[in-house]
């Protein structure tokens, strides 16, 4: 697993790359929360490529949006790949996060 | 770091120059066992009362002490502490009680912490009796003896314990290698001593005084590999903190703590006497096979007696050997356990007995109980059982109860591996301890892996909400099914809109999602049974799974496995079978618990579980309702104490010229295998791994060494161990790579070793790569080797793998070789 963070308008872009899983998704986790507790407001995760989500993964995306929530910022994801998307509709977790079809404005990936 | 105690050349006691009790004793205390050490008092608040070995200050003492004393009032102990550190002092013995009490946030423990991390000092205490270690002829606490030098070490939470039995010890002739006061355990821990206890080769058996634990899975972490290495006995009062609640229930800590013990392979004493009787049994005569209690005596009321106390551990002799005993006993004695032959029994009564006996598949240990008689065969009856004891696979333990035996006879029982002991009862509790000791040892032996990961992914059963089945959409290598990952994201929905606990439709599909049976109560033919599940959370010791069988209820600790839930699947099912009179298969039982033992590890949103009815329905054991609390889940597997075995870790590798490897997380089970590698690799191969780590190579490795330096904690350290077929097939371990990760992970320190003879082939390369991307994994910052400048191959390896020079000084022997993350 790749990860990776760039500021671009306000906004804080996370790119990942390769699979979240229960061995991967501790220093995802650890990311989010270090970026949200550093006062970034507005955090988008870049899920093109990332070929697979497991459970562990969802944990840690759901965790630290609520985490967002609570510390008064926006936490979103972008460009899930084909397979990504189906595991977030199977789970039935489409509607608990924003999510874009693009990457935010000026942000080159 | 404790290990640096047994080398210890110079001690200095800081303290006020009027001195009170504490700081008097601890000074003369050290002086009376100084031998040729370097001692010095400093008086932290004006002149020294007499010249000497006073000093008015640490940066007057003329040598660099190894270990600070710190006997100052309270609030100059922080002052004293830190001075410690700054003057190259590495580890600290807070005598000084903290006045604000046990409790860890108190101002005088923060602040000790907070000047150990500036200076470097690690400290035991506050409250600390200080350091006894009769093993190296030191005395640096206030304890007022020394005890005798022996192998029985004592690490205590309690300050008056560890007074109380040095004294006791003592006085009994009992010697004893170190005794370790942890005090208020502000910073070193009963983990960290129980590690340095574990590898020190004095020591071969730990007594351990316990009165509460707040770091639940460092201690068991800890435990688990020192209770691997030899015995290691808790004593626990009973504590006063609140009970565990199950819906209308409170489940004493005591149950919990049983099962803690029993999983870390610790063996659980309940006074003084039997902390130290057990010592010696498990010290002398570890139980070679499982099995019962076979009692031969010629007097009936001291067999009564062994047996009051072994009870259901008493052995149903066979068919077969009931046959030859009969033949072979005098008339009228019964071929029965306790197996009674009468006053005037010879030696050669005895060894028919024991003939008939030694074969008999239920038994597993002999107890020999002889009495005064008229036919005084005292010293042949010894004799004998010792002869037969030497080479027989039974544990054979001894009671000469008021009878006399030369000094020969002992000597020789002794030799045979005979445990002796001067009372028939004392003789059935030392048994009782020797297999509650085999059964705890054979339960530290497993590492359950999730029976979730192994269900077929191919997912095409029908939806029990009656939605359409969704097609599988997970490789053979992904582990998850679909089932469940529509069971879990309906736990978060749920925690989503605000709810506390899951609706019955949807705790039916997670507990199905986890092969869980689920029956609708109305199903014909459904019949209840006196039997309830549940998955607590406990405030220390994170999420447990309680059994209630007809009002009888077990405690246990994910992750499980069959062989964990064996023995509580008998007797819970024997309890509904006396119940209700219904038989019901263990197996179905152990499926059911060790399923939800699996859902506690993998869905941390699950804080709570109970069944509301579970019975039978065609033969089947299953659940109609239950009740299921969630929440968002906090850090990683802060959930579990016990890390479950990380299976995803796991990989196959082709090497060059097309051998096969499994490069895996090193279990406890492999320890024999890598111990074979060791012993069979060139010594200079394991000079490079090892430099100087096991002194003369020339020597075998010793055991406890080894397994010092192996991680089996999965959530701290791992060491990955390549497995592969050696010449005859056999399994053999080819090579082996860990990480030391720091605290905070910063940076971690990598070491590897493969057998010479695989050079070339890419193991080498395979392994580095397996380390780097685990570390990578884990957010660990900088990966860094210290390599040997002559071992060109490694140094070549970590260069073409992105490593460069971090340090180079040409005087130095070593090459620091980092990679940044």
């Amino acid at each position: 697993m790749e990860i990776s963070d760039k500021l671009a308008g306000g906004v804080t872009i996370v790119d990942l790359t390769g699979r979240i899983d229960s061995t991967t998704a501790r220093s995802v986790g650890d990311k989010l929360t270090s970026l949200i507790h550093s006062g970034r407001t507005r955090i988008v995760i870049d899920l093109a490529r990332v070929s697979y989500i497991s459970s562990a993964g969802f944990r840690v995306l759901l965790v630290a949006a609520r985490l967002a929530e609570g510390g008064n910022a926006t936490l979103a994801l972008c460009r899930l790949s084909a397979e990504v998307r189906k595991l977030f509709e199977v789970a039935g977790l489409v509607d608990l996060f924003e999510i874009h079809q693009s990457r935010p404005e000026g942000s080159v990936p | 770091l404790l290990r640096a105690l047994l080398g210890i050349r110079s001690v200095v006691v800081i303290r006020a120059s009027q001195a009170d009790g504490l700081a008097a004793a601890v000074s003369d205390n050290l002086l009376a066992t100084q031998g040729t050490r370097d001692v010095a008092l400093v008086c932290v608040d004006g002149p020294a009362p007499v010249p000497g070995a006073f000093y008015n200050a640490l940066t007057d003492v003329p040598f660099k002490p190894d270990l600070a004393l710190i006997c100052t009032p309270a609030a100059a102990a922080v002052d004293a502490l830190e001075r410690a550190g700054q003057n190259g002092i590495r580890i600290a013995a807070v005598i000084t009680p903290d006045p604000d009490g046990p409790e860890q946030s108190t101002p005088l423990k923060t602040a000790l912490k907070d000047a150990a991390r500036r200076s470097g000092c690690r400290f035991l205490g506050p409250g600390s009796v200080g350091i006894n270690m009769p093993a190296i002829g030191l005395n640096a606490s206030w304890t007022p003896t020394c005890p005798t030098a022996g192998k029985l070490a004592l690490v205590s939470q309690s300050a008056m314990i560890c007074a109380s039995v040095v004294s006791w010890a003592a006085a009994r002739s009992i010697g004893l290698s170190h005794i370790l006061s942890l005090g208020d355990e502000a910073d070193i821990d009963v983990g960290e001593a129980l590690e340095f206890l574990a590898a020190d080769r004095r020591t071969t058996s730990i007594l351990l005084y316990l009165r509460s634990l707040s770091a639940a899975r460092t201690f068991l972490s800890s435990a688990r590999a020192a209770a691997r290495i030899k015995p290691v006995l808790a004593l626990k009062p009973r504590e006063k903190a609140l009970p565990v609640r199950l819906a209308d229930a409170l489940i004493d800590r005591d149950e919990v703590y049983n099962a803690v013990f029993h999983r870390a392979g610790l063996l659980r004493v309940s006074d003084t006497a039997e902390w130290f009787d057990a010592a010696e049994t498990l010290g002398i005569s570890p139980i070679r096979r499982g099995g019962k209690l076979a009692i031969i005596s010629n007097g009936q009321g001291p067999a009564d007696l062994a047996c009051s106390i072994a009870g259901e551990r008493l052995a149903k002799l066979q068919d077969k050997a009931a046959a030859i005993l009969s033949r072979q006993l005098p008339a009228g004695f019964q071929s029965t356990n306790p197996l009674v032959l009468g006053r005037n029994a010879t030696a050669e009564n005895y060894a028919a007995a024991l003939a008939a006996l030694q074969d008999d598949p239920e038994v597993g240990a002999l107890l020999i109980i002889y009495t005064p008689s008229p036919t005084d065969s005292s010293t042949s009856i010894a004799r004998m059982v010792a002869e037969k004891a030497g080479g027989s696979s039974l544990a054979f333990l001894a009671c000469w109860f008021g009878a006399a035996l030369d000094d020969v006879a002992r000597a020789q029982l002794t030799k045979s591996g005979v445990s002796l002991y001067d009372t028939p009862e004392k003789a059935a509790r030392a048994f009782i301890h020797l297999d509650r000791h085999r059964r705890n040892q054979e339960a530290l032996r497993q590492i359950p892996i999730s029976r979730r990961h192994q269900l077929v992914t191919s997912d095409t059963e029908q939806s029990p909400s009656g939605r359409a089945a969704v097609p599988a959409l997970l490789s053979s290598d992904e582990l998850e099914t679909t089932a469940f990952l529509v069971a879990y994201g309906r736990i978060w929905r749920a925690i989503k809109r605000g709810r506390t606990h899951l609706n019955v439709e949807e705790s039916r599909d997670l507990l199905r999602a986890f092969a869980i049976p689920v029956r609708p109560f109305s199903d014909r033919g459904f019949r209840e049974l006196p039997l309830s599940f549940a998955v607590v959370d406990d405030a220390v010791f994170g999420r447990i799974i309680v059994l209630t069988a007809a009002a009888m209820r077990t405690v246990v600790l994910p992750p499980l496995n069959r062989e964990l839930t064996g023995e509580l699947a008998i007797k819970a099912t024997a309890a509904v079978s006396r119940a209700t009179g219904i038989d019901l298969k263990a197996e179905l039982l152990q499926d059911i618990v060790i399923h939800l033992a699996d859902l506690a590890v993998e869905v941390p949103e699950v804080i709570g579980l109970e069944t509301a009815s579970v019975g039978l329905t065609d033969g089947n054991l299953v659940i109609t309702e239950a009740r299921i609390r969630v929440g968002v889940p906090g850090p990683l597997r802060s959930h579990l104490s016990i890390h479950p075995y990380p299976r995803e870790l796991e990989e196959r590798v082709s090497l060059k010229g097309g051998r096969e490897m499994l490069i895996r997380p090193m279990k406890l089970e492999d320890i024999g295998l890598y111990h074979k590698m060791l012993n069979s690799v060139p010594k200079n191969d394991l000079l490079l791994r090892f430099c100087s780590v096991f002194g003369d190579l020339t020597q075998a490795i010793p055991t406890e060494l080894l397994a010092n330096l192996i991680h089996f904690d999965y959530s701290r350290d791992v060491t990955f161990i390549a497995i592969g077929a050696g010449a005859a097939g056999e399994t053999i371990a080819c090579g082996v790579v860990d990480a030391f990760v720091s605290p905070g992970r910063e940076e971690a320190e990598y070491s590897i070793l493969i057998h010479s003879d695989l050079a070339g082939t890419g193991l080498g390369k395979a392994l580095m790569v397996k380390i780097i991307s685990y570390c990578r994994a884990q957010g660990v910052g900088t990966l860094f080797g210290l390599i040997l400048r002559n071992n060109r191959r490694m140094l070549g390896l970590c260069a073409r793998l992105g490593f460069a020079t971090a340090t180079d000084d040409p005087e130095d022997d070593m090459v620091k070789m980092a990679l940044t993350l």
